[in-house]
């Protein structure tokens, strides 16, 4: 009885193995047989599945020998299968052969794009936020208030015609730095405070190729126990470097702002002439990019900050600025005309 | 202010190159360029730094950054008549506030000639042309100390006396480049006994001017109060050499000095005498301000460590008095650098001379603060984003403009300024749409017609409820006219329509996945003929959109239909935030059906797909329009509508009969309601 099954499975291996080459001869080899032939050899409820199942009965002694046989035949089947998939897919291309000419142009595709302004103030959140910078925003129009005189710049001091200014009313006007902000969080937070403010300022200013009647800023603050004009230095070399590259220098020159003391100018070697001098940096290697300095002591009295026991850093930049020298834009003007010409070179 | 090399060098020894010097005064703080021919500078004051408005303070600031010293300086003059100046005038001071100390010396005899050419040269170096000898020594004199001094003709000043009051509302008073001004009380004035004779600290007067007839002189060094010099000096428009270093105060001790030299170089080169003594006028002495300086605080703001000599070294060079007390140092602030107040500007002193460049950058970072917060406007670049891929540009457009043109975009009151730099730029944008019709306006005009463009910015209205009486909204616009691709060697060219907007809106409820968004018609919009508004399913605005109405279109001369879109950003902000949560996907199958109706025209095809989706319910998983007809083939007035029906259960497999029976329903329903027909 037992060697009677032995026998039939061996049998019906190579009974199997004749039916399956017989099929395939006669075959026209198509998907749509050749899946037929796969489900029925080599499916879930298929013969060689059916011949598998019945190696349980066979002796353990012979099982190993017969199952070898099985699986010799199972790798067969599947070979010669694969290879007729491979014969019919390179078929099947020939069907789907393009008639038209294969140069034609391709269909229409609509591609946008961000705007320049828009990419440099992303790249900008990017850097200061892989370093503990939140974002913040504050109003477009604003008290003189929070944009003058809690910034150290009482009404008549000769550091205002630095800024000059569109006025709403009388004490309101449109923020000429987004410095506003920057009181408005003072007042509401207690420090220590990491924040950046990107937006929108306004200058009373005749439009030309080198200036608008607004910009983008963005400004930082850092409010802490303990905050040196070292770290200030290294904070905006690091995002220097990160902005314009390794190769770029950064160099700091005092200066005077009323809302930082000590106050500084933050110029980075010309991207244009790598330093060697020319029209853009007006031959001296360096352009301008920002100015910065420790938190005026004034300042944290006007938020009712203790100035002995806090200090703290701002910076500010312009990003049209910035965008100009990345993208090396010589006119201010084409930010806002809504030129598409232009517009499309920054997708 | 353009100084000379040349004269810099009578106070302080330069051995470096032109170029070289501009370096050092730039990192010093003073921005510095090298002007044609070399022997000039022309140097970029921050109004902080009146101490710089002359050779000397230049001079001194070359010698504390590159480590000279400066040569000393000291008047010797002569005072060669017996006569007493206090015979010949007299100081009657009724603003004492505005003006805490006033001087004045008087030399007669003297011969109005042309100056040495020594003075003129450098003078002409500095931008100055010479007039005569008295008036260019007293601009010397300026360029030199950095004191304005002002000279009249004793002849020509009445009663023997100089009055210094503020002028009287609208009191009228011409100055000597022949200006009539009216002025106001914040106007400071010098009288002689009888008239107005200078606009104190901003000009001189045109009646007591020296002129080629004068003989005797009378010099006067004042020190007046910065607020009232630059409000007089605003309010006239006006800004002079004077007025510019009194507002940001001058020398108050070192007046005297500036007198006395002006006083000594009119006796040398016009051949007059000096009477006796000075009146001088100054009751209450300005306070001695004593600053105490802290080594350790310097350190810790600066992050830098400074030594006690380069300390002591660097206040000596810049003329800071101090003794030590326990380590400290306490400061006297000198009387030319008005901003040295505090120890945080002695500290700034410290580390400007110590070289920005030289202090090593400290990259430590604070970990997270605690108040880290989220970046509020990410939702809005993801929005900005999905824009962009569906191909739109965005354009960043000016947020002023005409007061008239505001109006188009509002019912609303707009908000205005009261010194627009020109009337095209006068109110605040109460839309986005303004700035997007003039991009269009644009590119047409450069033959761009194909436009998909849009911007996020703030609008602006007037507001009773806020502090500044304005408010400000966060806003995505959006335009698009034209066609939707060139011209293909494929087949037709399409035009953007009202249906291209409405699919980007479409787009925009499955980007948002703002589920049961309903569409609802807009009537008698401001500036749309037709449009829509995006309701969601809690009722709030997500959107509304449109097609421009033609006469809006012609302010700005575009003949094509535009039409456009707005975001309410507040409202879809809340589906942007809320959390995402995976959908279960149906293992069963489908069942896909048609079904077409002849409907009347006037019957809306929202109208059928409401019934068809109430009777649908859960299971119609998608309803398609995808015929619509009218013409020939069907009756006039009636139209064919066909749509495709989708029904699929997430439980089980569905049956061909109770799709049938949904389908009956929808039959009779549309039938009944709408009087439907079954094609």
């Amino acid at each position: 009885m037992v060697f009677r099954l032995v026998v039939t499975l061996t049998n019906k291996i190579t009974e199997i193995r004749t039916l399956f080459q017989s099929e395939t001869k006669s075959v026209f080899v198509s998907i749509d047989s050749i899946n037929s032939l796969k489900t029925k050899y080599l499916g879930r409820k298929g013969i060689i599945s059916g011949l598998f199942h019945q190696l349980r009965d066979v002796p353990s002694g012979d099982r190993s020998i017969t199952g070898k046989e099985l699986n010799k035949l199972k790798e067969e089947i599947t070979d010669v299968l694969q290879s007729f998939l491979s014969q019919v897919s390179r078929t099947d291309i020939q069907q789907h052969q393009i008639s038209e000419d294969i140069h034609l142009p391709g269909d229409y595709i609509r591609v946008g794009s961000l705007h320049p302004i828009e990419k440099t103030i992303q790249e900008v959140k990017r850097i200061f936020s892989s370093i503990g910078f939140s974002v913040i925003y504050g109003p477009e129009i604003d008290d003189e208030y929070h944009n003058f005189e809690a910034l150290n710049l009482p009404k008549h001091h000769p550091a205002r015609d630095m800024q000059d200014t569109f006025y709403v009313s009388k004490d309101v006007v449109l923020r000429t730095h987004t410095s506003n902000t920057q009181i408005h969080v003072m007042e509401e937070q207690e420090p220590p405070l990491r924040f950046i403010i990107p937006g929108r300022v306004y200058r009373n200013e005749a439009i030309s190729v080198r200036s608008y009647c607004l910009f983008h800023q963005v400004e930082g603050l850092y409010v802490n126990k303990q905050v040196s004009f070292a770290e200030l230095k290294g904070t905006l070399e690091y995002f220097v470097r990160n902005f314009f590259g390794d190769d770029v220098n950064a160099r700091f020159r005092p200066s005077f702002f009323p809302f930082t003391e000590p106050s500084a100018e933050m110029d980075i070697s010309c991207t244009f002439c790598r330093g060697g001098g020319c029209s853009t940096c007006k031959k001296t290697g360096w352009l301008e990019i920002l100015g910065c300095g420790m938190v005026d002591p004034a300042v944290f009295e006007k938020v009712g900050y203790d100035p002995i026991k806090w200090k703290g850093y701002a910076f500010g930049m312009g990003i049209e600025r910035l965008a100009m020298l990345k993208y090396r834009i010589d006119d201010i003007r084409l930010f806002f005309n809504g030129d598409v010409r232009f517009l499309r070179q920054f997708t | 202010m353009i100084v000379s090399i040349d004269w810099l060098k009578t106070f302080v020894d330069i051995t470096v190159p032109p170029e070289e010097l501009a370096d050092i005064l730039t990192n010093g703080g003073l921005e510095t360029d090298v002007l044609p021919g070399r022997t000039t500078l022309n140097i970029e004051l921050t109004p902080n730094r009146p101490d710089c408005t002359s050779h000397r303070g230049i001079a001194r600031e070359i010698a504390v950054l590159t480590g000279g010293s400066l040569k000393p300086f000291s008047v010797d003059l002569q005072e060669s008549s017996k006569e007493l100046t206090s015979n010949f005038i007299s100081i009657e001071n009724d603003a004492q506030r505005e003006c805490p100390r006033y001087a004045a010396r008087i030399v007669r005899n003297v011969y109005i000639s042309s100056s040495p050419s020594w003075i003129t040269k450098r003078l002409e170096a500095c931008g100055l042309r010479s007039i005569n000898n008295i008036v260019d020594i007293s601009n010397y004199v300026l360029f030199e100390l950095g004191h304005p001094l002002h000279t009249f003709d004793l002849s020509l000043i009445e009663g023997n006396k100089i009055v210094v009051r503020t002028a009287e509302d609208g009191e009228n008073f011409q100055t000597l480049d022949g200006e009539e001004h009216q002025l106001n009380s914040d106007h400071l004035l010098i009288c002689d006994g009888i008239k107005p004779v200078a606009l104190a600290g901003i000009m001189g007067g045109a009646n007591t001017e020296v002129t080629v007839e004068t003989t005797d002189v009378l010099i006067e060094s004042a020190y007046f109060d910065p607020v009232t010099i630059r409000k007089g000096a605003k309010a006239l428009n006006l800004s002079t050499e004077a007025s510019k270093r009194f507002e940001r105060g001058t020398d108050y001790e070192g007046l005297i000095t500036a007198l006395d030299r002006c006083t000594s170089l009119i006796a040398e080169f016009s051949g007059g005498e000096v009477l006796k003594g000075i009146v001088d006028v100054y009751p209450q002495k300005f306070p001695v301000n004593k600053v105490t300086l802290r080594k350790k605080e310097a350190i810790s703001i600066i992050g830098t460590d400074f030594s006690d000599s380069f300390i002591e070294k660097t206040l000596n060079g810049l003329d800071i008095k101090f003794s030590t007390v326990n380590g400290d140092y306490i400061c006297t602030q000198p009387s030319f650098r008005p901003d040295l107040e505090r120890e945080i500007d002695i500290i700034e002193e410290l580390a400007r001379i110590y070289g920005y460049g030289k202090i090593k950058p400290d990259i430590s970072y604070h970990g997270i603060l605690g108040n880290n917060l989220e970046d509020e406007e990410n939702p809005i670049s993801q929005l900005k984003q999905f824009f962009v891929s569906q191909g739109f540009l965005e354009v960043v457009s000016n947020s002023l403009l005409n007061k008239k043109e505001a109006k188009v975009f509002t019912a609303e009151d707009i908000v205005t300024l009261q010194n627009p730099l020109s009337q095209e730029m006068a109110a605040m944008r109460p839309s986005l749409f303004a700035g997007l019709m003039k991009a269009v306006s644009y590119n047409l005009r450069r033959g761009e017609k194909d436009l998909a463009i849009f911007e996020v910015g703030n609008t602006f209205s007037k507001s009773i409820s806020s502090l500044t009486g304005t408010a400000e909204k966060l806003e995505l616009s959006g335009i698009i006219c034209g066609n939707k691709s060139p011209k293909e060697w494929k087949g037709p060219v399409y035009e953007f329509d009202y249906f291209s907007m409405k699919g980007y809106m479409d787009a925009l409820v499955l980007f948002l996945k703002a589920e049961g968004t309903q569409f609802r018609q807009i009537k008698d919009h401001q500036i749309f003929s037709s449009g829509q508004i995006l309701l969601s399913n809690d009722g709030k605005v997500l959107a509304h959109f449109g097609v421009f109405l033609q006469s809006l279109l012609s302010i700005y001369d575009i003949t094509t239909a535009v039409y456009g879109f707005t975001v309410n950003l507040p409202n879809v902000l809340y589906w942007l935030s809320k959390p995402l949560l995976f959908q279960y996907l149906s293992i069963y199958p489908g069942i896909a059906r048609d079904l077409s109706f002849m409907i009347d025209d006037e019957i809306s095809v929202g109208e059928v797909s409401k019934i068809i989706n109430k009777i649908g319910g859960q299971i119609l998983k998608q309803l398609t329009l995808y015929d619509l007809y009218k013409g020939d083939q069907v009756e006039k007035g009636k139209k064919s509508v066909t749509f495709n029906l989708f029904f699929q259960d997430s439980k089980r497999t569905l049956t061909d009969d109770e799709v049938d029976v949904i389908l009956k329903t929808i039959i009779s329903e549309t039938s009944k309601e709408l009087n439907a027909k079954l094609r």
